[in-house]
């Protein structure tokens, strides 16, 4: 029988009353005997033996002691926590931050890598990847043509759904904006069983006519957003590219695509390509029927009964099947099968997964850190309470119950921490939320306080209850009564300083990590900043415009890029303009195969080159000094000789030892047409999508004017540094075509700074995290130090009465407290070894292991541990002889 | 210095299982209070067995926890009200299966302390 909690206190009388009928009746047998009371007394109590752990013993048959014991420990707890509040702010503080730092990076980590999509039965969705057999880690999207066949053979799959990225001017509130959104095919909601909040999602039917069903599906986000939620947008028309089409449904609000940091405002089906992507075609044919033209991104669902290992099988021979079929598209490549989330970040954000991979393992050091710091704290208020746990044992308590009370405070502690952590990460989510990466958008990301980061932080709290609690409890929980009557030790030499000193070490060998670690990454970023680029990056104004978008033709849209310039470059302001299919480092790619020899095309090697299309003047625009020949000029137009200039270490790639200029090459995707000659050669520099090209990548610009440009950027170079001219050059844009929408105006540099965003998200947090760690060491010195002042006293008392100077006893201090900080150091720079192969792909321009870094992490830290050690050694100095000895 | 309770729990987990039966088997003849159980313990064995006050209180509570044995407080004529402890069903039943462990444990032991006994006898 197992009695209620409430009924304890009635319970407990009533067992001392049965322990009590027992001494009676025992006492009155011995006083038969012959005995007086007072020795019939003692003789029934010597036989009872001890009568409160009796008492004690038959409590715990009840089953209720453990909660008796958890209440008593909790309020033991919260009257220690309350005594000593700078104490438990400091710790709940060290264990806030510490935990903060780890739930805000997980919320990112989880949001990025690990949460699942919302799709139905997500374990069974699998994702297609084209991937080169010689370099496995090389990705090509799919054609049409290879969405028919795996969608018509794979009988492991349910079925097959493809979708691709797409921007499109929508005009909205009388104003033409570019849109990003997805163009799926026509079973795409179906498969992955995402059901509309509102409306319905396309048929299959409406997929299958070349610009028969002109239907869209709105995103949750952008319904909100741009229609204020309003249920009567179903069934209305809205224009996209100047093409009406129908809005049939909404999706449900949470879904946000299957790339994570892409949020789609819209869906619309495969066959509206030509209206929604006019721009996009491919050696004329349509995208329907070019096996070539990769472009869609695959995800199918498992067929019941099939398993990921025969899909994967079937997949691949079927991928090997028209790779013998069609070998000049498809020799080399392979098709894999991946889980859905092994696809939500594309292959080139490897720089994101890296970085967040170092965040997360520099936030586990900082709450390692943190841990040791609270332990240390623990052991020292540990010593302070020797006597209080000394006179417990004497009266009988036993050790694994103080054990229990000490690792009840620190759950406390942590619990009091984890709460505290949950604020600050809800502070700092909300701050970083605000970034935008290199393709990704940190706003699209769906970071927030779930259940998930919930948990985390929860089993954190848990984790470092035991990691900080631990080791303190044991030690502290080994009071001697003996010691305790007799009266504190003198000794500095105990196993408890001794891990204190342990603690200390490996606070400061862990900040020294940390610290090397962002100055690295800052050293990183600076590198990066200072960038020769080959050109003049600063007063440089971008504007961009998609012309496929109002389906031009090439007479207006030649019309329209000569309005626009010659309006620009006549502004106040403006010192030079030029169009260009893409401006440096803008992140857009735009790669070819030539070949160096007419004729067979196809069995002469060709070279993958970089490409841009620059109008006249790009060259003097943007300052890039031509080496040999001469600039375009207007007679580079279509119907006159196709020329090319190259930069100074093409030219003697593929040239070597002769004079580039006359030279000719021919576009391996263009096939028969004439070849084009080099004419001018500019010096080497960064024209390339990102930074991160080295400059020896081939490079080749063609003109403007001579083939059919549907994107341009405009770039104007300004006498100064004119914020107001960057409006007005849109205006002008906008003014010579109200329905075009344009883009992305921003100057060179805000360009330059967006790419290296993450990069240098990275420097800011390392650093803020080294900060942090080196504060946290700092304090938990200080805190070793001043400790073990308070413990010598009465040592230093005796040193000075024979003499010692305060030199002498500043020298005593600080030689213990740089003793450990040099041990910590050496362990550190151990780490840094450790550290180096995580991360070196991260760095730029530096090495892992860069002696100045070192040096200078070094340096910090000395300084930061003289002064924790210090004041201390400081206080020594203060100690009064007659005071410390008097104290006997 | 040790703490107290390990000492403690050393000597009842020597004596648990015995003293159960012991309990169940003295409960058998009739209803006891506390007191009167340990002495018929201490009469009926001679004067060897001495049942600890300290043992006797938790395994009693123990058994009324796994209901092998009931209580009730009575008013006895000596004056202090009594604690007195009952055999239930399942009691009973214990007590049987205990008794047969008991007898086939000490058989095994007899058989080895006596092993030349045992082959004549076969």
């Amino acid at each position: 029988m197992r009695f209620p909690f409430w009924r304890r206190k009635r319970r407990n009388e009533e067992l001392n009353e049965e322990i009590q009928a027992h001494l009676t009746l025992a006492e009155r047998e011995e006083m038969e005997s012959g005995q007086t009371r007072k020795e019939a007394q003692l003789a029934a109590h010597r036989e009872f033996g001890n009568i409160s752990m009796a008492a004690e013993v038959t409590r715990d048959m009840w089953g209720w002691r453990w909660l008796a014991d958890l209440v008593q420990d909790a309020s033991y707890g919260v009257r220690m926590l309350r005594q000593s509040p700078g104490f438990t702010a400091v710790a709940v503080l060290t264990l806030a931050l510490g935990i903060g730092a780890n739930t805000t990076i997980f919320s990112f980590a989880d949001a990025l890598f690990f949460r699942p999509f919302p799709v139905a039965e997500a374990g069974n969705v699998i994702a297609l990847l084209r991937q080169s057999v010689e370099k496995p880690g090389n990705y090509s999207e799919f054609s049409y043509p290879d969405y028919q066949y795996f969608r018509e053979q794979a009988k492991s799959l349910s079925g097959l759904a493809a979708y691709a990225p797409v921007s499109v001017s929508i005009s909205l509130n009388g104003e033409a904006n570019r849109i990003d959104g997805e163009i799926v095919s026509g079973n795409y909601f179906s498969i992955l069983g995402v059901k509309p909040d509102l409306g319905r999602t396309f048929s299959d039917e409406e997929d299958q006519t070349l610009g028969s069903n002109p239907v869209i599906v709105l995103s949750a986000d952008f319904w909100r957003r741009s229609f204020n939620a309003d249920p009567g947008v179903v069934g209305r028309p809205l224009l996209l590219n100047g093409h009406g089409f129908t809005i049939i449904g909404i999706a449900p609000a949470g879904y946000r695509g299957l790339s994570v940091g892409f949020s789609p405002a819209f869906w619309v089906p495969l066959a509206m390509h030509e209206q929604v992507m006019p721009s996009f075609t491919f050696e004329g044919q349509s995208l329907f029927y070019a096996r070539g033209c990769d472009w869609l991104d695959f995800v199918g669902r498992l067929a019941k009964g099939s398993s990921f290992l025969q899909a994967e099988a079937e997949i691949q021979a079927l991928a090997g099947r028209e790779a013998a079929t069609y070998p000049q598209d498809r020799k080399g490549w392979t098709v894999v099968v991946s889980p859905l989330n092994g696809t939500r970040l594309s292959p080139w954000n490897a720089d994101m997964t890296r970085l967040m991979g170092l965040l997360m393992a520099v936030v586990g050091l900082v709450l390692l850190i943190a841990c040791a710091n609270v332990a240390g704290l623990l052991l020292a208020r540990g010593s302070a309470r020797r006597k209080e746990f000394g006179i417990r044992t004497g009266l009988g308590a036993d050790r694994n119950r103080l054990i229990r009370q000490l690792l009840t405070e620190s759950l406390m502690l942590s619990v009091l921490g984890g709460a505290s952590a949950l604020l600050i990460a809800r502070l700092a989510i909300d701050s970083l939320a605000t970034f935008r990466v290199s393709g990704i958008d940190m706003s699209a990301l769906d970071v927030s306080l779930d259940w998930r980061v919930l948990g985390f932080t929860l089993v954190l709290a848990a984790f470092t209850t035991i990691a900080f609690g631990m080791l303190p409890a044991l030690q502290t929980s080994k009071a001697d009564v003996l010691e305790t009557i007799k009266g504190p030790s003198r000794t500095m030499g105990t196993s408890k300083s001794r891990l204190r000193q342990f603690f200390v070490v490996s606070q400061v060998a862990l900040s020294l990590l940390l610290l090397v670690a962002s100055g690295l990454l800052l050293r990183t970023l600076r590198n990066l900043v200072d960038m020769n680029l080959g050109y003049d990056g600063r007063n440089l104004l971008l504007v961009s415009v998609d012309l496929g978008m109002e389906n031009y033709t090439k007479a207006q849209a030649r019309q329209f890029y000569q309005k626009v310039l010659e309006q620009v470059q006549e502004s106040v302001g403006v010192r030079s303009a030029c169009w260009a299919a893409t401006a440096p480092l803008s992140g857009l790619h735009i790669a070819d195969d030539i070949v160096l020899e007419s004729g067979a095309i196809d069995r002469n090697p060709r070279v993958n080159v970089d490409i841009n299309w620059v109008s006249p003047k790009f060259f003097a625009t943007l300052g890039i000094p031509l080496v040999a020949g001469r600039d375009f000029t207007l007679q580079d137009r279509e119907g006159m000789p196709r020329v090319a200039i190259v930069s100074e270490s093409t030219a003697r790639r593929l040239w070597p030892k002769q004079n580039p200029l006359g030279q000719l090459f021919w576009m391996h995707s263009r096939g028969a047409q004439p070849g084009l000659e080099v004419i001018g050669v500019v010096k080497d520099g960064k024209f390339y999508n990102s930074w991160r090209r080295n400059t020896s990548t081939p490079f080749v610009f063609l003109p403007f004017n001579q083939t059919f440009q549907t994107q341009g950027t405009l770039l104007a170079r300004a006498d100064t540094s004119n914020g107001s001219l960057a409006a007005s050059i849109r205006r002008q844009v906008q003014a010579a075509d109200p329905n075009l929408p344009v883009f992305d105006v921003k100057t060179f540099q805000q360009q330059f700074q967006d790419g290296l965003l993450l990069q240098r998200a990275g420097a800011v947090l390392v650093g803020a995290f080294g900060a942090l760690a080196l504060a946290l060491a700092a304090v938990g010195l200080f805190g070793l130090m001043a400790c073990s002042v308070g413990q010598r006293t009465h040592e230093i008392g005796i040193r000075m009465a024979l003499g010692a100077q305060r030199h002498d006893t500043v020298l005593l201090i600080l030689r213990q407290g740089l003793t450990l900080t040099a041990i910590g150091m050496a362990a550190g720079f151990v780490g840094t070894l450790w550290l180096a192969q995580f991360i070196d792909s991260l760095l730029y321009g530096v090495e892992p292991t860069d002696p100045l870094t070192l040096i200078l992490s070094l340096i910090l830290l000395a300084g930061v541990a003289l002064l924790a050690c210090y004041i201390p050694a400081r206080r020594a100095t203060r100690v009064d002889p007659i005071v410390a000895l008097r104290h006997e | 210095m040790k703490p107290p309770t390990e000492r403690y729990q050393n000597r009842t987990e020597i004596l648990q299982g015995t003293l159960d039966m012991l309990i169940l088997q003295t409960l058998q003849w009739g209803p006891r209070h506390g007191y009167a159980l340990s002495k018929a313990i201490r009469t009926n064995s001679g004067e060897i067995l001495k049942v600890d006050t300290g043992s006797l209180y938790p395994a009693l509570h123990r058994l009324e926890r796994k209901g092998w044995i009931a209580a009730e407080w009575k008013d006895s004529e000596l004056g202090p009200r009594l604690r007195v402890y009952r055999l239930t069903k399942t009691g009973r039943k214990q007590l049987l299966s205990e008794r047969s462990r008991w007898e086939r444990v000490t058989a095994a032991i007899a058989g080895i302390m006596n092993p030349a006994k045992k082959a004549s006898e076969t």
